[in-house]
């Protein structure tokens, strides 16, 4: 038992056994941890994976990552004190595995270190499918061994990934959709969560440990396309892993100079980075904060020890500066931003995976590793800020390193989660989050009840969508429990309106599950509405009513199509798309359409739509709706598998897999030959066949025609944020192209017209009808617009040349796509020769935005005194198709116009980006009257600078289906 | 051996003073030894135990420095002895120099007080560890404990000669070792103990049985004696935290008074 090693060793020297090589050569560094870990599941698609060592690393240790298809492109940097080689990659594909080899010695030289699968967030064809349950693959689970990736404990959240996002109106505890049930068949009580693919699960009492539970999957489930889940039922038996009962464990987050700062293994502690084009990189630092835990018994599970974080505890971090693409202020103040847990967070703690087995826990060879998740409620202190970036983030998986020294236990975990940004995209985030224990530190209390800030639609407005939610941004999370037991509540007078409850981190989106009545008033309740720490705010209550819809005859028409032009197209050509019918012969040609393989198909119509006329063909022509592969020649090869998205006034196509560049697609919406909505056709809600040729008139007889039918080029995928923003608030619902009794005046999308002279035999003008600028000693008459542009803001430009000729040495360009906006009709009475009245209704107008003919359509996003603001110079053509004078003519048919419009790009209380343009100089028009007997002349308008009014708005954030 | 060994050094000096002396006035009286049992009962009293470089998951449960209430202390023995001393022809032959020769000493360690009775590392993070008391048993070491001392043989009343002495003792330790079980489970510490001198008290009275055939009570009381041990590779099994399974100590340090007393009852003759 006596140290007898030196005589030992000197015996062997003396022996000549002493080896020449040097005895005290470190080892090399070992891997000690990674991120993702081995057969991690559901990584987002921006993740930094990451390789940590046990010590620095000289070189980037010849890490590569490979697909399918062999290795990836990638980038690597090391950080973290030179130990940890950070890998990221732009080329990942969702729902694919990878795998991270890096250079080593011995057994491992050559073999992949660890696999990873991505995670798919687009819409699928086909039926949804459950693909992991706390993180494991379904098909490792049994009721033996439940979690093969993670144990579920008697604690654990049931986290639940899907193959594609799920209608959020299909997610309920009820029969049929997600059931939990106990051994007996009895609904164990639990707060269901769900966003996209994720949904949670978290019982409200811990589960009993060696009983048996059953998770019930039900055909209730359905994908956004509307496809049923197969039914499915998982039988799972959680573990003991409190033993003999947890530990309460108090830790904060790790502040600058406190111990064991050798838990880092990147550059940055505690920071959330955000990294978009459209922002640029955007990173926000943890505030001190504290968390309580409950550690588990270390003897429960022989060895790892379970934690849990249990649900409504904080963090927060400063607030993000948003710089759109990192360059241009946003104008939006975040404040503080706070993450809330929504649900029970938990996971373990265990030894090094990367070491033999049996080898002890060492900081620096084998240090313990973690695993960590958890659900999200994500919010910001200013109140605009809450509005735009309050959401909730399920499914959050980190794992990290525990260190154990100077009197603390320091953990260290990382990861990577989708952050919904600005309503427009989703944004690779990674997160650093270094705690470390204090038995001393507590939490700050809550006593604060929540507040209801704004709600969307806003309160006692008439502005809410029959088919969309109401978006309630309260200043906090609100205990989504006590909402569903009846805090919130829609009523139609005394009736409550079945609804499910939402949460997007402090917004509760009350989601009708049957459309609502059109032009009905509705009450929204708030009665005890509380936050996890059980703060109550005081009853509230407020009116709401849907939009009004009045009946019209006059079919639809699209004011946007993505790709593709707002009409069916005539004078098709190789290396045109052609020009709309009904417009003039000279009309500019579209240039060929493409669409980038990420990108969806995007087509608005100008009133609401009935959902059953809109089907998808699923061969080559079928359907009203037909997204087809064609050959050059545009003869059909395939049906594209995808997904339809169809929305009360606009549809969408998310093909499985994107577009393969190169490849030749069309897109066809059928209408039909005659004004009855037959099967197989694309038909608006009053039963009209869609109206894809505007140019030749919008009236009820306008109704049917041709197809619209646009062919396209797949290409690559783009980095470039789409903007589906339509004209907003609209007066002309109906899409009638006048203003009906009921419907609501809307200055932010109208054109005021002013009569500036007459030329010619026309010696007079006016208009008839209200002022609708009483302010100005002129009388001008307003058309409401309803339009939809699709606008993609790309990446920072430099020594931006803008309309007018002015340099700037910033822009982010917005390429827009050349659609169409419709105006309401005005009343104008034009005098000839001084006695002769020629009296007109302009009928619905229709301005397309042309082209530019050297290059894309350009606005830009400027920064104006610290806000950001949109220029655009636009082409229009104008036509008034169903303008007709008596006995005389007008030019009004593809007039060409000109505009600069400029505005502010903002953030609404509610979470919406507007952008607010106006032209910035007079716009002429001038209508060409042509009478018999030689009677020419002109109405000369103008459109007076600023009155020009066009607000894009995005959509609804959380209210709107996906 | 090594008894031998425990007095040589002071043994020869004491022969090489007696040898120079004889050269000039040679008596069989001024050699003389004593032979008998000697107990020694340490009057230990120690410091508490400081931990240094506690550090990795030990650190969750203890820091640097002392535990409190911690102890150790030296275990009684009693052993056969020899007191060899030598009459110095000088003070009308009052003044002897002696040593003590004995079987090998086996000094053990205890550990008393809160390191005995109480885990020395019971939680870390609020979590019972499963690290036991240490118990009593703390190590044991070899040592030889030379001791040099100048006897002064105060008066002779008849038989019975008393005397007092002073002088020096070093307690020197080898194969030292820790023999705790919950400290050996799972390693073995290194056990070090300095060389402990001091000053060495001594008092008794010889008493002539028959002739040049005596009977001795000697008492010695070593002062200042203080050891200085270190217990390095300190390494505990944590049997309540199985995702640890042990935790490195770091190394433990005490300084004990071992100030011992010692009584010997020996019977001898005078040369």
């Amino acid at each position: 038992m006596r140290d007898r090693r030196p005589p030992l060793l000197f015996a062997c020297c003396l022996a000549g056994c002493y080896s020449a090589g040097p005895v005290d050569e470190p080892p090399p560094p070992s891997v000690v941890f990674t991120y993702p870990v081995d057969n991690q599941l559901d990584v987002p698609l921006g993740a930094r994976v990451l390789v940590s060592y046990s010590d620095a690393v000289a070189d980037q240790a010849g890490c590569t990552l490979a697909g399918p298809d062999g290795n990836v492109e990638i980038t690597k940097q090391v950080v973290g004190h030179g130990k940890t080689v950070a890998i990221t990659s732009s080329a990942l594909l969702p729902l694919t595995t990878y795998q991270v080899t890096c250079g080593g010695s011995g057994e491992l030289a050559g073999e992949p270190l660890f696999r990873f699968t991505t995670r798919n967030d687009r819409p699928l064809a086909g039926a949804p499918s459950l693909i992991a349950v706390n993180g494991s693959a379904l098909a490792t689970l049994d009721a033996l061994h439940p979690g093969a990736f993670r144990p579920i404990f008697e604690s654990s959240t049931l986290q639940l990934v899907f193959s594609e996002p799920l209608d959020p109106r299909s997610v309920t505890t009820d029969n049929g959709a997600v059931e939990l049930v106990d051994a007996n068949g009895a609904p164990v009580p639990a707060t269901l969560l769900a966003n996209g693919i994720h949904v949670t699960l978290d019982p409200a009492a811990p589960l009993a440990a060696g009983a048996t539970y059953q998770l019930r999957l039900g055909n209730q489930l359905a994908d956004v396309g509307g496809e049923r889940l197969v039914p499915t039922a998982i039988a799972f038996t959680p573990l003991d892993s409190l033993g003999r009962g947890p530990i309460r464990q108090v830790f904060r987050t790790w502040q600058s100079g406190d111990p064991v700062a050798s838990v880092a293994r990147t550059d940055d502690m505690n920071v959330m980075a955000v990294s978009h084009p459209l922002i640029g990189e955007a990173n926000a630092a943890m505030k001190p904060n504290v968390l309580e835990t409950e550690l588990g018994d270390p003897l429960a599970l022989d060895g790892p020890i379970a934690f849990r974080i249990p649900k409504g505890q904080r963090l927060t971090s400063a607030g993000l500066a948003i710089q759109l693409a990192g360059a241009i202020p946003s104008g939006l103040e975040t404040g503080d931003i706070a993450i809330e847990m929504l649900t029970d967070g938990g996971g373990r703690l265990y030894r090094n995976r990367y070491q033999p087995a049996g080898t002890l826990p060492d900081n620096t060879t084998s240090p313990l590793l973690v695993d960590l998740s958890f659900d999200l409620a994500i919010y910001a202190t200013d109140p605009t800020g809450n509005a735009v970036l309050a959401q909730t983030v399920l499914g959050i998986q980190l794992t990290g390193l525990a260190i154990a020294d100077e009197g603390a236990l320091a953990i260290e975990t990382l990861g990577a989660l989708d952050i919904n940004l600005l309503g427009m995209s989703s944004a690779p985030t990674n997160i650093v989050l270094d705690l470390i224990s204090d038995l001393k530190a507590s939490p700050a209390p809550d006593v604060q009840p929540p507040t209801l800030l704004s709600s969307l639609p806003a309160a006692d407005s008439h502005d809410l969508i029959t088919d969309e939610g109401i978006e309630l941004v309260f200043d906090e999370p609100v205990d989504i429990d006590r909402a569903r037991a009846g805090a919130i509540t829609l009523r139609d007078g005394n009736t409550v309106v079945p609804s499910s409850l939402e949460i997007h981190g402090s917004v509760v989106v009350v989601r009708p599950r049957a459309t609502l009545l059109g032009n009905h008033a509705y009450q929204v309740d708030l009665s005890e509405v509380g936050d996890l720490a059980g703060n109550v705010m005081p009853l509230q209550t407020f009116a709401i009513a849907t939009q009004l819809v009045a009946q019209t005859d006059v079919p639809p028409s699209v004011t946007a199509v993505y790709p593709g032009a707002p009409c069916s197209l005539v004078d098709v050509k190789t290396n045109t798309a052609g020009r709309c019918s009904g417009g003039a012969s000279a009309d500019d040609r579209y240039r060929p359409f493409a669409l980038a393989a990420n990108e969806r198909i995007a087509v608005v119509f100008d009133q609401p739509l009935y959902g059953a006329s809109l089907t998808l063909g699923d061969a080559c022509n079928t359907g009203s709706i037909r997204v087809e592969r064609v050959d050059a020649m545009g003869t059909c090869l395939e049906a594209v598998p995808g997904t339809l998205v169809k929305h009360q006034r606009d549809i969408g196509f998310i093909p499985d897999g994107g577009w393969r560049p190169g490849e030749h697609y069309q897109l066809r919406l059928v209408s039909g030959p005659n004004a009855t909505c037959d099967v197989g056709e694309v038909c608006g809600a009053n039963g009209r066949p869609a109206n894809f040729d505007p140019l030749g008139g919008t009236t009820a007889s306008a109704s049917g025609g041709p197809d619209l039918l646009v062919s396209f080029v797949g290409t690559d995928p783009t980095k470039a944020t789409t903007l589906l923003a339509t004209a907003s608030p609209n007066t002309d619902l109906n899409g009638s192209g006048r203003m009906e009794q009921g419907e609501q005046l809307r200055e932010d999308n109208r054109v005021a017209l002013r009569i500036a002279g007459a030329t010619g035999l026309i010696s007079s003008a006016s208009f008839q009808g209200p002022d609708c600028m009483p302010s100005t000693p002129e009388v001008e008459s307003c058309m409401y617009v309803a339009g939809a542009i699709p606008a993609q803001l790309g990446e920072r430009r430099e020594n931006c040349i803008l309309p007018g000729g002015t340099m700037v040495p910033t822009c982010i360009p917005v390429a827009m796509s050349a659609q169409a906006m419709y105006s309401t009709s005005v009343t104008m009475t034009a005098g000839a020769l001084g006695i002769l009245p020629i009296t007109t209704e302009t009928g619905m107008s229709v301005m397309r935005v042309r082209e530019n003919p050297d290059g894309p359509l350009e606005g830009y996003i400027v920064d104006r005194n610290g806000t950001p603001t949109m220029i655009a110079a636009l082409g229009l053509y104008m036509d008034a198709p169903d303008m007709s004078l008596p006995i005389a003519q007008h030019d009004m048919h593809s007039k060409p116009l000109w505009v600069t419009l400029e505005g502010p790009l903002q953030f609404k209380p509610d979470g919406r980006i507007a952008i607010s343009l106006r032209n910035i100089a007079d716009v002429p028009i001038s209508v060409g009257i042509d009478a018999p007997l030689g009677i020419k002349g002109a109405v000369q308008l103008i459109v007076p600078a600023g009155e020009m009014r066009l607000q894009l708005m995005s959509r609804a954030q959380r209210g709107s289906l996906p | 051996m090594k008894a031998i060994t425990i007095g040589f050094v002071p043994l020869v000096l004491a022969l090489a003073t007696s040898t120079a002396h004889a050269d000039r006035a040679l008596t069989y009286e001024r050699l003389y030894f004593r032979a008998g049992l000697l107990h020694i009962s340490p009057l230990s009293d120690s410091r508490e135990l400081v931990l240094e470089g506690v550090h990795g998951p030990a650190s969750l449960a203890l820091m640097d420095g002392p535990i409190a209430g911690s102890g150790a202390a030296l275990e009684p023995m009693t052993i056969p002895a020899v007191i060899a001393g030598y009459t110095l022809p000088v003070l009308h032959d009052r003044l002897s120099l002696e040593t003590v020769l004995s079987t090998p000493l086996h000094v053990r360690f205890r550990a008393t007080g809160s390191l005995a009775d109480m885990s020395i590392a019971p939680e870390a993070l609020g979590i019972s560890t499963g690290v036991p008391a240490l118990g009593s048993e703390l190590g044991e070491a070899d040592a030889a404990p030379p001791i040099v001392t100048a006897v002064y043989r105060v008066a002779d009343l008849g038989p019975v000669h008393p005397y007092g002495g002073l002088g020096v003792g070093v307690l020197v330790t080898y194969n030292a070792h820790a023999t705790n079980p919950v400290l050996t489970e799972v390693d073995d510490p290194t056990f070090h103990i300095d060389p402990a001198p001091g000053l060495v008290l001594q008092a008794g009275t010889d008493v002539t049985l028959w002739r040049r055939v005596s009977f001795r009570v000697d008492v010695k009381y070593i002062a200042f004696m203080k050891a200085h041990a270190t217990v390095e590779n300190l390494q505990v099994r944590t049997p309540e935290i199985p995702i640890f399974e042990t935790a490195k100590v770091g190394s433990a340090t005490m300084e004990m008074w071992v100030n011992p007393l010692i009584v010997q009852l020996g019977l001898g003759v005078d040369f």
